[in-house]
């Protein structure tokens, strides 16, 4: 960035008046939809990913109801296989992936390095109608009569057998993908390039380290999930066989290429969570965060990482034990930089002036959770352990304590932090306090039975299962029902809030950062005067909250 | 990627009092985010080739008498006919990018349309080889099929008795072929009224002889590679179409030229991706033939 930066004042399209916002810089449809805004975008993308949770959330509870009893009862196999199937493509592609780099990281980015917008503004609202494209048509075959591959679309049966609509989930999965590399790419050329004076690498919040190594992964592993679930698509069409071993193809190679992108897309899904977390530490326990360098870096360790380590999804797919071992070894490797952000965290809490409000709830949960799930997934790692639980609900534990107690955990403290500053209210921080328990209750209720009926050898993907299991299924059910009771209180309140909130003050937290420089809701323009950055990130205590 | 040389326009707008996008600070900054924004597009694009080539390798190293084969099939004559013409286009595509930075649109117009007609020259000696394959019934699929006079050269070259598709032509019309929910049936048919899963029937004879499939997944990989290219091609001829109408409406000069040169490195990389594939496809162990 040129030093004249400093010297150019910003013409805003029309004479701003104080209390103008993003939010009330046109009230049409078409002020919406046309908006080259990153802060409009990122209200679009809340919405939508919003639905696409409730989609994924009821097909989940349908299968957790199935599941209170051992025989198959509520869901005849096929219906139950397509639940899941429902259930995991929506959650995973069509919210885990955009949750936080879309919404959150959409609005803050810009605001976080003192840009007006980020790079490619068109790109942006254009990956957004990419989503909503890519989501219709996963709409549509859940509408019509669903798909039941699971969401791994495992060949030769999702190419060959399946009777249900693979080609067409398989375009919408296609199609999303693009929206991902085209908001990856976008977080890529704003971060390098649009920086305020001053604001340096290090110098750049940690939640903008978060999405600079998520937007790395997303523009080099997507693709080749792209290509893959393509040629899935043709193989159906055309019967071709390139993953079908009774045509001389092969079914590991797609298994390969599938996880050489989900994978990583794993990581797409906690990195910009810890991100959030890093930032939620830091404000509530009023103390810079311990060891920067470092968890700044390990994210970006965390993504070169997620590249090698495909292979741990194939320990018994027939993939050479030698070719295991290596992956094996790799796996355990990512354990580091995880290990490094959580120690760095406890090490900020420690003797700092800790606030409870609801965020730090949230990221109170997701170290415990992350813990968890990041510990079970040495088990995993480990080639004698993984083939004993391979498939069992001990996976699905995992898993969950990943993708929900530690993306979704991230996503809603966030979601509650910057809450003021997307919608200029605060939220009621009872009903807040109260939901955050009840998820990390719920949840916990839910998934960590599955770690033990897991271990105890219950297959996953069928509607019946073995009656002595059915004690710690109902108690998954039941956690199961609290978890979607609670989290459908924020939904409430938030829409609440938006009417009859508290105004929100510009900083509420006290909290540093260019974002909380502005005025909540900010202007369309963000800043009036690009913002010269001379300090270190995180000075606390730097201001006092400004709480009414 | 069209949509990407747009938004560098909209710096360009017809109010005309700013040389750049509201969210830069000034044009050098515009341009340079444009290139990264380009270079990063062009790493996506790679991986996006990318599985497409580790499919082509695992297939070659595992079969690779009917990858040679396959190879021979392909006219590698057309294919270097093609290879000069995207290299020609890659020439006057940076005379282009050339002209842009120079200032002389005049000329800028000229390399561009040259451009053009390369590009639709490269995908009409495509079609040609296509509509070969298609004539000759090489396409992947229920009907492909090995001319015999292939068979010949194959059996020259190896000694190998080549497997005709007798049982192919035996069973036609018996169940295994026909069979709807066999692996080379039409596709999937739902049963009236039966709630279950439906299982597919595992077919009792093979309809190929495994050299066949073989070489089916070759042609698989030929059309998905090169199509996939293909498409870049045609995307790529929307571009500079584009870029032709915006130089009629004098947009570009000697210091907003940023379109140009960001369709120039598509261009050259949709080459490049022409370079691999020529040789991988069309060349294989032609010294011995």
């Amino acid at each position: 960035m040129s030093s004249e930066a400093l010297t150019y004042p910003i013409e805003p399209a029309k004479a701003a008046s104080p209390g103008d916002n993003y939010l009330t810089n046109g009230f049409s449809l078409k002020s919406w939809l046309l908006t080259h805004d990153h802060k409009r975008i990122a209200i679009l993308y809340l919405i939508s990913i919003s639905v696409f949770f409730v989609i994924g959330g009821l097909a989940a509870s349908l299968v957790r109801l199935e599941l209170i009893t051992p025989e198959g009862d509520l869901l005849a196999h096929e219906t139950y296989n397509k639940m899941f199937t429902v259930h995991g493509v929506v959650m995973v592609f069509f919210f885990l992936v955009p949750s936080i780099p879309a919404v959150l990281g959409n609005f803050l980015v810009p605001l976080m390095i003192g840009a007006r917008d980020l790079a490619f503004p068109r790109i942006n609202l254009l990956s957004w109608y990419v989503f909503i494209v890519g989501g219709l048509f996963t709409l549509v075959v859940a509408l019509t009569g669903g798909i039941d591959t699971g969401w791994t679309f495992y060949t030769p049966y999702s190419s060959m057998f399946s009777n249900t609509y693979v080609a067409m989930a398989a375009v919408g999965v296609f199609i999303t993908g693009f929206s991902s590399i085209l908001t990856g790419l976008n977080f890529i050329v704003t971060i390098h390039k649009m920086r305020a004076p001053g604001l340096t690498w290090f110098r750049l919040p940690l939640f903008v380290w978060g999405q600079y190594a998520t937007s790395l992964i997303m523009i080099l592993g997507t693709p080749v999930l792209a290509s893959t679930v393509a040629l899935v698509a043709v193989e159906r069409v055309f019967r071709i066989g390139v993953f079908d071993p009774a045509l001389g193809g092969d079914p590991i190679l797609f298994q390969h290429l599938f996880w050489f992108y989900s994978h990583p897309a794993v990581y797409i899904m906690i990195l910009p969570a810890m991100g959030v977390i890093s930032e939620l530490i830091s404000a509530f326990s009023r103390r810079p965060v311990f060891g920067y360098h470092f968890i700044a870096l390990s994210s970006i360790a965390i993504a070169a990482l997620s590249f090698l380590v495909w292979g741990h999804h194939l320990f018994v797919s027939g993939q050479s034990p030698y070719a295991g071992l290596v992956f094996s070894v790799l796996s355990f490797l990512v354990a580091v930089p995880s290990a490094i952000k959580t120690f760095n965290w406890t090490a900020t809490l420690y003797k700092s002036s800790i606030s409870w409000d609801t965020p730090m709830i949230y990221a109170m949960g997701f170290m415990g959770l992350f813990l968890i799930g990041g510990l079970t997934g040495l088990y995993l790692a480990a080639i004698a352990i993984d083939i004993h639980v391979t498939d069992t609900y001990f996976v699905v534990a995992h898993f969950h304590y990943i993708m929900v107690g530690g993306a979704v955990m991230g996503y809603l403290g966030g979601m509650h932090y910057w809450w003021p500053k997307i919608s200029g209210r605060m939220y009621p921080e009872g009903w807040a306090k109260i939901s955050a328990v009840l998820i990390f209750a719920g949840f916990n209720l839910t998934f960590f039975p599955q770690f033990i009926v897991g271990y105890w050898g219950m297959p996953r993907r069928y509607h019946t299962y073995a009656p002595e299991f059915q004690v710690l299924n109902v108690m998954s059910t039941a956690g199961a029902s609290i978890l979607g009771v609670a989290y459908a209180f924020p939904v409430f309140y938030f829409l609440w809030s938006l009417k009859y909130g508290e105004k929100a003050p510009a900083n509420p937290w006290g909290a540093t950062g260019l974002e909380w420089q502005v005025p909540s809701p900010p202007p369309t323009v963000n800043f009036e005067e690009v913002p010269v950055v001379t300090e270190e990130p995180y000075q606390y205590p730097l201001l006092e909250p400004e709480r009414v | 990627m069209s949509s990407q040389a747009l938004d560098l326009h909209d710096a360009h707008g017809h109010d005309g009092h700013s040389s750049h996008a509201h969210q830069f600070d000034d044009p050098v900054q515009q341009r340079d985010s444009a290139t990264l924004g380009m270079w990063a597009f062009l790493a996506t694009e790679v991986l996006f080739f990318g599985a497409l080539f580790v499919m082509y390798s695992v297939f070659r190293y595992r079969y690779p008498v009917m990858w040679d084969m396959g190879s021979h099939m392909l006219d590698w004559k057309l294919g270097c006919l093609n290879t000069f013409i995207l290299l020609f286009s890659s020439l006057t595509m940076a005379l282009a990018v050339q002209s842009a930075q120079l200032g002389k649109t005049k000329r800028l117009n000229v390399c561009l349309i040259l451009t053009i007609v390369l590009a639709f020259g490269f995908l009409v000696v495509k079609t040609f080889e296509y509509h070969h394959k298609y004539e000759e019934s090489v396409i992947p699929g229920r009907y492909f099929q090995i001319p015999p006079h292939e068979i010949e050269i194959y059996e020259k070259k190896y000694g190998e008795v080549f497997h005709p598709p007798s049982k192919m032509e035996a069973s036609a019309g018996s169940e295994t072929v026909y069979d709807p929910m066999g692996p080379y049936g039409p596709g999937p048919v739902m049963h009236d009224g039966h709630p279950e899963m439906t299982t597919a029937k595992a077919p009792l004879e093979p309809v190929f002889t495994d050299d066949y499939r073989k070489l089916q997944l070759f042609f698989a990989l030929y059309f998905a590679m090169t199509g996939l290219h293909g498409i870049h091609v045609i995307i790529g001829i929307f571009m500079i179409g584009t870029l032709v109408y915006l130089n009629q409406k004098g947009w570009f000069t000697k210091e907003y030229n940023t379109p140009v040169e960001m369709t120039g490195l598509y261009w050259h990389f949709v080459d490049i991706v022409w370079v691999f594939l020529y040789p991988l496809l069309y060349l294989m162990d032609r010294a011995h033939s």
